[in-house]
């Protein structure tokens, strides 16, 4: 492997990079978890 | 102490103006021309997405207009807000504030424009009794004025407008009577106050007095219809409705492939010099090699079919709009049915031909989940271009000098591609998917000129939705492929060594010699990185799972090369056997038949051949058609699935040509 090229390790960041897009693609995406408020008897109540 | 004076106020001109309102949804039965409408409101600032979890596309327009800013949201046609069907579904959401396209927040409209056909005034109005009960603001929209005029039916719309309790607007988007009225009648939407029947026998009792209230028909059949029966005659025919539907998509694929060449070759050239460009002018390193053999010839080889599935869309969406699809689906319904699909499925059976991505996108149009997804898993069997270069390579080195051979190789990998594709659809059905599906009830709309403009925006926005989506996937599997092709790297060959020292021996009495001998030491340095790249000992790892196939090192690299897509196949081949991608050039076609095995055998003896045939034939080797099929069926376990069920049917089937043949010879 040519480690002493810096050219090589731009390459490789690049592929990494392009893993990556892929197992984005693939796996399946989390969906953000949503906060509401807690009302009791019309008042909001910390929890 | 007088009491202060007050005087009221005013109004301002703004405040007597009522808002419009910011989120409308559109709704309405099929083939109303709601779409239609859409378009002619939206122009250009259109945007598509899915509603989530479904593959209903969603179009969303922001419109600007002297009124104010709305968002108009295009819902599915639906015949009832209470049906199982994943359109009614989407519909209930959306109104109730629980749906709302991919990227937009779930919250009810602000109003909603319930577009009902002026010409079947009185089925759509069921609908309509429906949607006004849920008392969100609404406004009515009566379209087709022009043909209902045509039909000598009349709609008292002031009359209807008392009935339904909300505004009511006639328009025509053929004459454009009535479009510049919708915007500002939307600014006085509101809720019906009225009570309406919530059983479907009283909604219809309602909706028959509302019809004969508002509407009164001379019940004049016009030269359209008369027109519409004789074609209808013609083209739901069991048999001549066979015969010009072959011959109507032969012509739309001959139309495909004779047109879409040129813009092909154009992008081709345009990545070509691309490429060229680069090569010039960076300096020789990873860099460039990355950008010219990975990015450039990854994104070139897939933009590089985008006329053909932008021209496919076009001709589909003018074939759609003319009302002759739905004939084709009913004809062909009978055709598809002992395989278990429906009718519905023979347009993205077909365009799978040009590619299985658009075909698998195309395939929302299968109404009935277990059909749709019966089509979908079936769609890759059929041989789409990309297959093209493997058919053509393999068929010349079975039959070299054979044009007529060559043919009939060809036809037969199409044949066993729907013969799989078939049998495949009978046991997905009987197992899987098994159940009944939904019957197909299909409305026959009446013959009409397509509008070219909106056909247009179909297409481009499908071809957008294909760039997008396996244009990135396609980039990212061509640069990483391309990494483990070029590393670890290699000092030179030894035998490429002696071959240019004995180039130098006889290089001033023999240049010719030495010409050829530094050729063939320069295709033994690119044979020997290519067998000490990642990729080449992944080859020779996996060498003996592809052995009973006849698979040596060199056909294995290729085969696993091209799970990211086919056509790969030819090129990684043409790379490791000849020293160069050029695989148009006749001197690498040679070449490759010629490639030897480590063992110095033939790689491409007639068993291999034919069974490498059968296996790109039966394999789905695309990546990104995984992907789609991913997203389109809802799920990486149906993809995994296509990918388990063709990859095994293909080694299998290869494996048992090579042998046979292997025993026969």
């Amino acid at each position: 492997m040519p480690l002493g090229d810096w050219q090589f390790w731009v390459v490789t960041a690049i592929a990494v990079c392009g893993v990556f897009a892929l197992i984005r693609v693939v796996l399946p995406k989390r969906k953000a978890k949503k906060r509401t408020s807690l009302t009791i008897e019309g008042r909001q109540r910390k929890r | 102490m007088s009491e202060p004076t007050t005087t009221a106020s005013e109004p301002t001109p703004s405040a007597s103006k009522p808002a419009i309102p910011r989120t409308v949804a559109l709704i309405g039965n099929p083939n109303v021309g709601k779409t239609t409408l859409f378009n002619t409101l939206a122009g250009r600032r259109q945007k598509t997405a899915n509603f989530p979890g479904t593959t209903q596309d969603a179009h969303i327009a922001t419109i600007d207009s002297p009124e104010g800013v709305l968002t108009l949201v295009d819902l599915p046609g639906i015949y009832s807000l209470t049906l199982d069907q994943s359109e009614s579904v989407i519909c209930r959401g959306v109104l109730e504030g629980n749906t709302a396209p991919e990227g937009w927040r779930a919250r009810p409209p602000e109003a909603v424009m319930l577009v009902l056909d002026g010409t079947n005034l009185l089925r759509n109005l069921r609908l309509a009794g429906e949607v006004l009960a849920r008392r969100l603001p609404s406004v009515v929209v009566v379209s087709m004025a022009d043909a209902a005029s045509r039909r000598g039916i009349h709609i008292d719309a002031d009359r209807l407008e008392a009935l339904l309790g909300v505004p009511v607007v006639v328009v025509s988007s053929k004459t454009k009577q009535g479009v510049n009225e919708i915007l500002p009648t939307l600014a006085r939407a509101r809720a019906s106050e009225f009570e309406f029947p919530a059983d479907a026998a009283a909604l219809e009792l309602w909706a028959d007095g509302v019809y004969a209230d508002v509407a009164s028909s001379h019940d004049e059949r016009d030269e359209d219809d008369r027109l519409t029966d004789r074609l209808d005659r013609a083209f739901t025919h069991p048999v001549v409705g066979v015969v010009l539907f072959a011959a109507i998509m032969t012509g739309l694929f001959w139309v495909i492939f004779k047109l879409a060449s040129v813009p092909m070759d154009m992008i081709d050239t345009l990545f070509a010099s691309l490429g060229g460009f680069v090569a010039q002018t960076l300096p020789a390193g990873p860099i460039r090699d990355l950008l010219t053999d990975g990015v450039i010839a990854g994104v070139g080889g897939t933009v590089i079919f985008l006329p053909q599935i932008v021209l496919l869309f076009f001709l589909i969406a003018v074939l759609e709009q003319t009302g002759y699809l739905a004939r084709a689906a009913f004809v062909i319904d009978r055709l598809l049915r002992p395989f278990g699909l429906p009718g519905h499925a023979f347009v993205p059976l077909l365009s799978a031909h040009a590619c299985a991505i658009p075909a698998i996108m195309s395939a929302r149009a299968v109404p009935d989940r277990r059909d749709r997804l019966a089509t979908i898993l079936v769609i890759p069997f059929m041989s789409c271009s990309a297959r093209i270069p493997v058919y053509v390579l393999l068929t010349q080195i079975l039959f070299p000098g054979s044009s007529t051979k060559q043919a009939l190789a060809f036809t037969m990998c199409y044949a066993i591609g729907i013969a799989a594709g078939l049998l495949s659809a009978i046991l997905a059905r009987g197992t899987l998917l098994r159940g009944k599906s939904r019957p197909m009830a299909l409305e026959l709309p009446r013959y009409q000129l397509p509008s070219l403009v909106g056909a247009t925006k179909q297409a481009l926005g499908r071809g957008w939705l294909f760039v997008r989506k396996a244009g990135t996937v396609i980039l990212a599997i061509s640069v990483v492929l391309w990494w483990l092709g070029a590393y670890p790297g290699s000092e030179p060959s030894p035998i490429a060594d002696g071959l240019r020292e004995q180039a130098a021996v006889v290089a001033e009495t023999q240049p010719t010699q030495a010409d050829e001998l530094l050729a063939q030491a320069e295709m033994e340095d690119t044979k020997y990185a290519a067998r000490r790249t990642f990729l080449g000992r992944i080859g020779a790892t996996a060498q003996p799972i592809f052995a009973p196939m006849g698979a040596d090192r060199q056909l294995t690299v290729g085969i696993l090369a091209s799970f990211a897509a086919r056509e790969v196949f030819v090129s990684t081949m043409a790379v490791q056997i000849a020293g160069t991608n050029d695989t148009e050039d006749e001197g690498v076609l040679a070449a490759v038949s010629g490639a030897t095995r480590d063992d110095g055998s033939l790689v491409f003896t007639p068993a291999t051949s034919w069974a490498m045939l059968v296996f790109f034939v039966l394999a789905i080797q695309c990546l990104p058609t995984l992907v789609v099929t991913a997203k389109e069926a809802g799920g990486w376990k149906w993809a995994g699935l296509q990918f388990a069920w063709m990859s095994s049917l293909a080694y299998i089937a290869a494996t048992l040509v090579y042998q046979i043949l292997t025993r026969i010879a």
